[in-house]
């Protein structure tokens, strides 16, 4: 019944909307502290080739960061999870950081990777590289002995180990790291966008800080509107994933 | 072939997790560290190729420890464990180990749990194909399920098929047919009997277990052991001839329980048989 879903799931932003069109109308014609709903609608329709450029740009920035990260978090996760003379060298290290608000760290991926694509890839790899790193992490360190004694009686090599028993049993907690991570690799790649600044090649997030600063607040809203948009599809999708690689945890059917 | 266990030995080292002080772990309501304890004290055994050996004994009697040890996964022990005069030290492919909580992978299907295990390359392999297997024990149906969905009891099947395709020398099963309702349990016993006769007594078997009738049903040799320390009480040979509730195998199996009983109340000295 994914007709009776789709149209569960639309109701509540419905009525924002519609909330939205009754404040503007009570506020009066004069006052501008709320933007006119249907001149943002008016706004996005004509914007709508600028809004589909920068969400495809930041898509695929989005996209290749969160590959990356990820695939950079299962090694590093399993790595340090793994061998203890890694956990103790760059443990520590890792943790301090992890504990550091990317914003801060901006400065040093600029240096680092300079004014560029990477950069801002960059930034969105770090950020999910952190959360994939912890999932993987706690997943190996407490990967139940018996099953590496299993491993040990049928003469498994360490890569396969990994292969067979590390990440097919970690999946389920990977793809909820990087579900996770896509809260905070939103605000990674407006910020990283914003770092570098670059128009007509900012992408979404670009678009979004630009459009503040300028106070444009329809062009503002539009943005936003089409970003919740994505990360609605996006999140879903992978709560899709999210299922579908957890089916052998016997998660009940009424639960999905 | 014969495997060799001497264990002179065997202590248990406590563990410290966290938390040291009594004092606090008492305020925490953590339970007390276990003190320094022998764990397993002289104990010899020569299993021979083919045979099927139970170790009875009492509960918490060391007996998974002493397991563990002819696994080569426990290998802090004063003695040795040698197969055909090789010494064990670590984990191998000639030696199983089937534990107590069953080792089937839950992100694996019954058919890629066997494939896991599956020891190919070898002449015999052929006997123990997955496929071959499933067909064999009437799994087939299962073949595509994960451990989640099924029974307890196709689970204790399954997990003695993994052991099965792993086509061990040596297979040690700890307690198998645990927690397994009567019928269940007798068709576990059924399949093994049957894998036994099919490899031609080229496997033996270690059945380490606390139901007489389990051993005295499969082995050939039933090896009662006092607690803690773990060491070899009385040995009886079994006539083995694998028939269930018949007079003589009651009469066996009382014969074990009064030496189970005896070494449990501390009565007497080993009797052997």
């Amino acid at each position: 019944m994914w007709v009776r879903r789709a149209a569960l799931s639309i109701v509540v932003p419905v009525l924002l909307l519609l909330a939205w069109f009754w404040v503007h109308a009570q506020q009066g014609t004069q006052s501008s502290y709320i933007t006119d709903p249907r001149e943002v609608l008016r706004k996005a329709w004509l914007l709508r080739g600028t809004l589909g450029e920068n969400s495809i740009l930041s898509l695929w920035r989005l996209a290749f960061g969160m590959v990356i990260g990820a695939v950079a978090g299962v090694g590093t996760g399993i790595l340090l999870g793994r061998q203890k003379l890694a956990r103790r060298l760059f443990g520590p290290t890792l943790s301090v950081v992890a504990a550091i608000p990317v914003i801060v760290l901006i400065p040093f991926f600029l240096m680092i990777f300079g004014f560029g694509e990477l950069f801002r890839i960059a930034v969105v790899a770090a950020v999910v590289q952190m959360l994939v790193h912890q999932a993987v992490f706690n997943s190996v360190r407490f990967f139940p002995a018996a099953w590496l004694e299993l491993a040990a009686h049928r003469e498994k090599t360490g890569w396969q180990v990994v292969k067979e028993m590390l990440i097919p049993s970690a999946l389920p907690e990977i793809v909820r790291a990087v579900r996770l991570s896509l809260l905070l690799a939103w605000l990674a790649i407006a910020i990283g966008e914003k770092a570098v600044a670059e128009w007509p090649n900012g992408g979404l997030g670009y678009q979004i800080m630009r459009a503040r600063e300028l106070g444009k607040y329809e062009e503002l809203f539009a943005a936003v509107l089409v970003l919740g948009a994505i990360a609605w599809v996006a999140d879903s999708m992978l709560g899709w994933l999210e299922r579908v690689v957890s089916h052998w945890r016997g998660v009940p059917a009424e639960n999905l | 072939m014969s495997l060799e266990v001497c264990v002179r030995s065997m202590t248990y080292e406590p563990v410290y997790s966290g938390v040291r002080s009594p004092a606090l772990r008492s305020f925490l309501r953590l339970p007390p560290i276990r003190h320094r304890s022998q764990v397993i004290q002289d104990f010899e055994l020569t299993i021979e190729r083919g045979e099927v050996v139970a170790i009875i004994g009492a509960s918490g009697a060391g007996k998974t420890t002493l397991l563990r040890i002819l696994a080569g996964v426990e290998t802090s022990y004063d003695g040795y464990v040698k197969l055909d005069g090789d010494q064990v030290t670590k984990p191998n492919r000639r030696v199983y180990l089937m534990p107590q909580e069953h080792t089937l992978l839950p992100w694996r299907n019954v058919e890629r749990n066997l494939a896991f295990n599956f020891r190919n390359g070898t002449e015999e392999s052929r006997l123990a194909t997955p496929d071959r297997l499933l067909g064999m024990f009437k799994l087939s149906d299962k073949r595509y399920q994960y451990p989640h969905s099924l029974s307890g009891g196709e689970r204790a099947r399954v997990a003695l098929m993994c052991a099965m395709c792993a086509m061990p020398e040596i297979l040690l099963l700890d307690e198998p047919f645990r927690g397994l309702d009567q019928l269940t349990m007798e068709r576990c016993q059924d399949d093994l009997v049957r894998w036994l006769g099919e490899t031609k007594a080229q496997e033996s078997v270690v059945l380490v277990s606390h139901s007489i009738a389990d051993a005295v049903f499969l082995a050939d040799r039933v090896v009662v052991v006092g607690s803690r320390p773990l060491r070899p009480f009385a040995e009886f040979v079994m006539p083995n001839q694998r028939i269930r509730r018949s007079e003589e195998s009651t009469s066996l199996e009382e014969r074990v329980l009064d030496a189970l009983v005896k070494v449990q109340t501390g009565n007497g000295n080993g009797t052997g048989c």
